[in-house]
């Protein structure tokens, strides 16, 4: 089964409408400054390259698939280098330099030598979608769609309903106000059930995303989370932002009105690379978790960003046990990125169990329990995520997790 | 290809949730009100009217070329006077099959009637239909039945259809005239969404949903709104009124029509709803039609 991706990689266009609309003026010099600030190219480049491209990745596993990535020839060189180290680390992506006046024919060329290598006969159905450098599709988006992709759906449009949303704080890379969005047509993973015959490309037309439908049929299928909406400061719809603050609360504002997830662990299903890692400065308490969660024997898993030259840490947390519950009913694991298990930490145990690794018990009793942890680090180890288990029956109740360094 | 439709007609079930009137009578608790309210000449001449003169013919003429059974659920308890024009719509309509129900019955006996018109057409394997529930005042365009032809497969299986673009309007049921006529874009409106199914010798299956504005949820959806499938009747002879006193006026229900911009057109109508269509708009249609004729001859001498 073959996919085609496309993304306009803050393409230079003088003409854009949304320059034009938002600014009021036609000054281009302007626009270029603005395109490529290092503001704005900094947050696309973090998640079109370190969000989106590990998810298609991931996603396209058992897949064919190419990515074409558009991008200005008057774009500065050092976000250019960006794209050309992930076009080397990611095979199904392909660059491709534009200027204002390339025609479409000239990006499609590039697609039909990719198909023309495989040699296929008769007509050949495939998806083809658009991507902005700011959105994501889930893990299992081309597996979705697969069974969609035949010869008598050419023709059709493909829209999967379901999403989540959620703030984006670039700067701690953290997400805030996670939430279910449905939103049936919208423009993200819209796919266009398409064809080749060896010569030619069919891609059914359609005008607005949003009356996609007018023109083609089109296939809903709104039952699992298929695509992420970042919202974030940092992106074009807020080039008129005047208090960051107003803007960020704005967004959260818009946020509330969509629903809660029932089971935020699905964000860590189909959006990995969102995993949730939480910086920690030096001498400064993080909370990871506030809130009320029965443990359980699976764990939750909270990513971390300490600086490595942190040696000293402290877990503190907060537990509410039922008057039965025995010693030992729940611990805290360490991570580290160097995965390695035998060398020991000085005030961490070391589990035979793989997935419990460097660890250590709570104190669990009765009632409500407030402690904390505390170890050493030698050497650069540098940890890179902590989670929580259930370790025995009794239903232990988590109330608040922090992390502190020095 | 085959088509099940099933029409609940007035059907008398006070602890059903489907009937804006059944909920007056659950909230005033008194059965027999519901039960003179629901089988009131007004209300019941209003439906016979429209299920008979307006929407049977329209599907008589839509499923041509089609294997077509149409089932529609009566009470036992419904007066015999209304009974009477629905029997003679059975004889002359050969889709139409009429089933009695009792109070606390659902769709039992809907189905072993269906599974006797499936019976001689089974083989083997999987017999793919669509299947579709149409209220007694909703219409179904005349190409209804070919614009769902092409999504009935066997690999839509467990699919939805709906076709998202229909007409609404308001007709006047004292004068038989439809009196306001819009284009209606509606997706996922519950008038004709259909559901891709099957029958495998034994029994049916037909993919579920919940409320039919967040079908896609639970089964996948194909969306077409490229032309017209559905009429939408609004008038002051049905239930809604009860509850919203803004469209229990005929100026409430047009104001309410206000809101759709587009007119539906005489040709539109004629060709898709001919059952609604008044001597004027066959008149104007066919003059249209002439004209386009005239100006097509008059362009091939210029």
């Amino acid at each position: 089964m073959i996919f085609v991706g496309m993304t306009r990689f803050s393409v230079y266009q003088p003409n854009s409408v949304e320059w034009n609309a938002s600014s009021g003026n036609t000054d281009s010099s302007e626009y270029l400054d603005y395109l490529y600030s290092d503001e704005r190219m900094e947050f696309r480049l973090h998640t079109f390259l370190e969000l989106s491209l590990p998810q298609l990745s991931e996603a396209s596993k058992g897949f064919d698939y190419i990515h074409i990535v558009q991008y200005s020839k008057i774009m500065p060189e050092k976000f250019r280098k960006e794209l050309l180290a992930a076009s080397e680390k990611f095979s199904f992506l392909k660059l491709i330099e534009v200027e204002p006046e390339t025609r479409y024919d000239y990006v499609w060329d590039e697609v039909k030598k990719y198909f023309d290598a495989k040699s296929l006969s008769g007509q050949t159905p495939f998806g083809y979608f658009n991507l902005d450098d700011d959105d994501l599709l889930s893990t299992d988006y081309f597996e979705a769609a697969s069974k969609y992709i035949r010869e008598d759906n050419v023709g059709f449009y493909l829209s999967f309903g379901l999403g989540l949303t959620g703030y984006y704080d670039f700067e701690k890379r953290k997400l805030e106000s996670l939430r279910s969005c449905y939103h049936p047509k919208i423009n993200i993973g819209l796919m266009a059930i398409s064809s080749y015959d060896g010569n030619e490309f069919f891609i059914p037309k359609r005008g607005s995303h949003t009356t996609v439908d007018h023109y083609s049929p089109l296939i809903i299928d709104s039952r699992s989370y298929k695509f992420f909406w970042i919202r974030s400061l940092q992106q074009d719809t807020t080039l008129l932002k005047t208090n960051e603050r107003e803007v960020i609360a704005k967004i959260k504002e818009d946020l509330d009105r969509h629903k809660e997830i029932a089971k935020p662990s699905e964000l860590d299903l189909y959006f990995p690379a969102l995993k949730q890692t939480s910086v920690v400065p030096p001498d400064e308490e993080v909370v990871l978790f506030q809130g009320e969660e029965v443990l359980s024997k699976s764990g939750s898993v909270y990513g971390l960003n300490i600086p490595a030259e942190a040696r000293e840490f402290r877990i503190k947390y907060n537990l509410s046990c039922p008057s039965d519950v025995p010693p030992h009913a729940a611990l805290v694991s360490v991570r580290f990125e160097d995965n390695d298990m035998d060398t020991s930490v000085s005030g961490l145990n070391i589990s035979g169990a793989k997935h419990i690794g460097y660890y250590r018990y709570f104190d669990t009793k009765p009632g409500t329990v407030e402690a904390s942890v505390s170890f050493t680090l030698e050497g650069s180890r540098k940890i890179s995520e902590v989670a929580v288990f259930r370790w025995k029956e009794s239903p232990v109740l988590l109330k608040k997790l922090s992390i502190s360094a020095k | 290809m085959i088509f099940v439709g099933v029409t609940r007609f007035s059907v008398f079930q006070p602890q059903s949730v489907e009937w804006h009137a059944s909920k007056a009578a659950n909230l005033n608790e008194k059965k027999e009100e519901y039960l003179s309210y629901l089988y009131s000449d007004y209300r019941m001449m209003f439906r016979l009217h429209v299920f008979i003169n307006l929407s049977l013919p329209i599907l008589e003429k839509g499923s041509q070329g089609h294997d077509y059974i149409h089932v529609v659920q009566y009470s036992s308890v419904m007066p015999s006077k209304f009974l009477r024009p629905l029997k003679e719509a059975e004889q002359r309509y050969k889709f139409l099959k009429l089933v009695e129900v009792s109070e606390d019955e659902r769709y039992e006996r809907v189905w072993s009637e269906v599974k006797l018109f499936f019976r001689p057409k089974f083989k083997e394997g999987k017999l793919v239909f669509g299947f579709f529930n149409l209220d007694d005042d909703d219409l179904l365009s005349v190409t209804f039945f070919n614009q769902m032809s092409r999504y009935i497969t066997e690999d839509n299986i467990g699919s939805y259809v709906s076709l998202g673009l229909g007409a609404t309007g308001y007709y006047n049921y004292d004068d038989k005239k439809l009196e306001v006529a819009k284009l209606c874009y509606n997706p996922k409106i519950n008038i004709g969404l259909l559901a891709v199914s099957y029958f495998n010798g034994d029994g049916f299956f037909i993919p579920r949903r919940g409320s039919h504005k967040l079908v896609d949820q639970e089964a996948p959806l194909i969306l077409d709104s490229r032309a017209i499938s559905f009429f939408w009747i609004r008038s002051v002879h049905q239930d809604t009124g009860l509850y919203d006193k803004k469209v229990s006026s005929s100026e409430g229900l047009k104001k309410n029509l206000e809101k759709y911009k587009r007119q539906l057109t005489a040709s539109h109508l004629v060709s898709h709803f001919p059952s609604l269509a008044s001597k004027r708009d066959f008149i104007h249609h066919f003059c249209h039609k002439v004209t386009r004729k005239v100006k097509s001859i008059f362009r091939k001498f210029l």
